[in-house]
């Protein structure tokens, strides 16, 4: 028998909160009717309105491209006031499910950044307003061939989350001092042994990212985890992954007792000279970080050719957005070329873009082109031949599970 | 009567609001922490508290935290009672040296640990001199301070950062009471060595304790130190907790709630324990 006492505090409060924000009370329209009406209906309804944005606020940059760089031009364009908050992955799930349960009519934000795991689970509650994002007049200039953008850890977006954005995982080395670096899995396993303690990965999400990557390398490819989760396919595969590891245990940094927190600890021993390689989810961090003076200026990204972790970044409505019409023109907005190319120049954010560059007017082309060749960087082709995309998120939940129990 | 009846209404009155405001936040946080660990808040599911107390992990990282607290604060506490001792005059330099040691007081604790990875780690200052004195051949040659198991980073910062508070108390104790007494055992005939051992050191001790206490308290549960410092295996216990209460599954969230209770549990031990002992002392 449950007394769920702290859980009915919490919504009461939350509920009075509500009650108070209230100030005007306007029937807010969901998106999925929204998503009926024509754009301009949308348009009209959306001038006036304030969005709350859940999304990371870690990372600088970001941060001052969406204050300093986004808001101003929704504002001054749409009527659109957009406000950024903090809030990620399970807070955003939490957050909701007590207003859900609370009954608030009316929510706090009306746009997250979402992906993953967190999409999946605001779907399987009920969280998210939808579909949507189709009808979104920029929504046409997406890349709809990449299998990164159109399936997001496998699951069907299904309207229910607009894509704004794509990484790929590369590692980060120094030219100067690494002027040959391996380009295989097989490679970096010889070369590291024949550099022992120059070589490691952090313990974080990107750490287990590569370590993804490497668990589809070290077994037939990622075809064979597509689909649901399978226990038995899992454990063969990491046993085989482990037995990998192990092998390569006593040439990592610390003979690998210890690992690197995260992938600043990791930026922070490369430039210091105590390992070789870095890493980074966006391989473009090779360039904004030498950029900052983080990273040496010699850097440059690596991909190996066993293939590397791509994906996308998505927006969604919450089932309570106050201010879904304003929400679906902000995410339209960000999916403009001009959004999309500020938000990919390295001295911005470097976030890789989700539009189909062949398909777009010649001179965002050109614009788009000479962003994407940097030579500091994996060409785009090669770029698009060795991404791999994600699975079900149990193989990376229990990855890092056991990776935690059996080799950290 | 009717006086002394209104005067402890007055007392009682004060009392009940103190009584409110600091243990009404912390029945809530504790009892949230319980609400957690049997899977009524949060979507944590049951039987965490048995997967806990059967995983080696959390007991390594609770040695490790207690390790780091109890090493921290002692070395901490030796250092502040050297200084006061050892500079307890009026001379320039007894001044220079008490300012001196005071100075980390105001520097934020995350400042601190950046402050002692700069110094300490294997690309850090210590190690660049010892490379140009030609001492070691790089990075890799200089010991392992940081992220290092036995946390002589971690230790290293939670000293610089602890020992001036507890400095300052021993000068105010010397200051109020410490002296006379020494003095007076002095003129009775001690020598300056037993004066020291049997009246001021048992004076200090007795009036820093509670904050010794706090010291170790405070250093077993701050995550700041460990997140910049700490070795990743085992993890000091806060790391533990974050660690879990951001897995990805909802088991982990359950067992997160669990250690927050045992780390409360260690931390109330020890102020239970220094109960016990004051009252023994007395």
């Amino acid at each position: 028998m449950r007394i769920p006492v702290v859980r009915t505090l919490l919504s009461t409060t939350l509920a009075l909160g509500a009650l108070i924000a209230c100030a005007t009370p306007a029937p807010p329209a969901n998106a999925a009717t929204l998503a009926a009406m024509p754009w301009d209906s949308v348009l009209a309804r959306a001038r006036g309105q304030a969005v709350v944005w859940r999304m990371w606020r870690g990372d600088p940059s970001i941060n001052a491209f969406i204050d300093g760089w986004v808001a101003p031009r929704v504002l001054e364009r749409y009527g659109v006031t957009l406000r950024a908050v903090n809030g990620q992955g399970n807070e955003l799930v939490d957050q909701l499910t007590v207003e859900q349960e609370a009954g608030a009519k009316d929510g706090t934000a009306s746009l997250l950044w979402i992906n993953g795991e967190t999409f999946g689970a605001l779907r399987q509650r009920g969280l998210l307003a939808g579909p949507w994002s189709h009808v979104l007049p920029s929504a046409a200039m997406v890349d709809s061939a990449s299998p990164i953008i159109t399936r997001d850890f496998e699951q069907d977006p299904a309207g229910y989350e607009s894509p704004w954005g794509t990484v790929q995982q590369a590692l980060i080395y120094d030219a100067t001092r690494t002027p040959n670096p391996p380009r295989s899995l097989a490679e970096l396993s010889q070369w590291a042994r024949a550099h022992p303690g120059r070589f490691t990965y952090d313990q974080s999400f990107a750490g287990m990212t590569l370590l993804k990557g490497w668990f589809y390398a070290l077994n037939g490819g990622v075809a064979t985890y597509q689909g649901r989760f399978d226990s038995t396919k899992y454990g063969a595969g990491r046993d085989r992954l482990f037995a990998f590891l192990d092998s390569l245990k006593p040439f990592l940094w610390r003979q690998g007792t210890q690992y690197p927190a995260d992938v600043a600890a990791m930026h922070r021993l490369f430039a210091n000279g105590e390992i070789d390689f870095s890493l980074s989810n966006n391989q473009n961090e090779a360039v904004t970080k030498a950029l900052q003076g983080i990273i040496p200026a010699t850097s440059r990204a690596l991909v190996l050719r066993d293939g590397t972790i791509a994906n996308a970044h998505y927006l969604g409505i919450p089932f309570n957005a106050p201010s879904a019409a304003g929400a679906m023109v902000v995410a339209n907005f960000l999916l403009s070329p001009e959004a999309q190319l500020e938000k990919q120049r390295p001295q911005v954010w470097a976030d890789g873009t989700v539009l189909r560059i062949a398909t777009l007017p010649a001179e965002w082309r050109a614009r788009f082109d000479s962003v994407v060749n940097d030579p500091r960087l994996v060409p785009a082709d090669t770029l698009r031949l060795y991404a791999r995309p994600e699975v079900s998120p149990r193989y990376h939940e229990r990855l890092q599970a056991d990776w935690r129990r059996m080799i950290r | 009567m009717n006086a002394a009846h209104t005067s402890a209404r007055a007392r009682l009155l004060p009392l009940l609001m103190a009584g409110t405001l600091l243990g009404v936040p912390i029945a809530v946080g504790v009892g949230y922490l319980v609400a957690g660990a049997l899977g009524v808040v949060g979507n944590a599911t049951p039987g965490a508290m048995g997967r806990v107390l059967a995983d080696g992990a959390v007991l390594r990282s609770a040695l490790l935290s207690l390790w780091i607290a109890v090493v921290g604060t002692a070395l901490a506490t030796v250092g502040a009672l050297c200084v006061a001792l050892l500079f307890d005059g009026n001379r320039i330099v007894d001044r220079i040296a008490k300012r001196v040691a005071v100075l980390p007081l105001p520097v934020p604790t995350v400042a601190a640990a950046v402050a002692v990875l700069l110094l300490l780690s294997q690309a850090g200052w210590l190690s660049r001199v010892a490379t140009r004195l030609h001492l070691v051949a790089g990075p890799a040659g200089f010991p392992a301070l940081v992220y290092d198991p036995f946390a002589i980073g971690v230790i290293t910062a939670v000293v610089w950062k602890e020992m001036p508070f507890l400095l300052l108390l021993a000068l105010s104790l010397q200051s109020l009471r410490g002296r006379a007494l020494t003095d007076a055992a002095r003129t009775l005939g001690a020598s300056r060595w037993q004066a020291v051992r049997r009246v001021t050191l048992p004076v200090l001790v007795c009036g820093m304790s509670p904050s010794i206490v706090a010291v170790f308290v405070f250093v077993l549960g701050s995550l700041e130190l460990p997140m910049v410092l700490a070795p990743s295996s085992p993890q000091a216990l806060p790391m533990l907790i974050q660690e879990r209460r951001q897995a990805l599954d909802a088991a982990s969230h359950g067992e997160a709630y669990v250690i927050a209770l045992l780390a409360t549990v260690l931390a109330l031990l020890a102020a239970v324990a220094h109960e016990r002992l004051r009252d023994d002392a007395a």
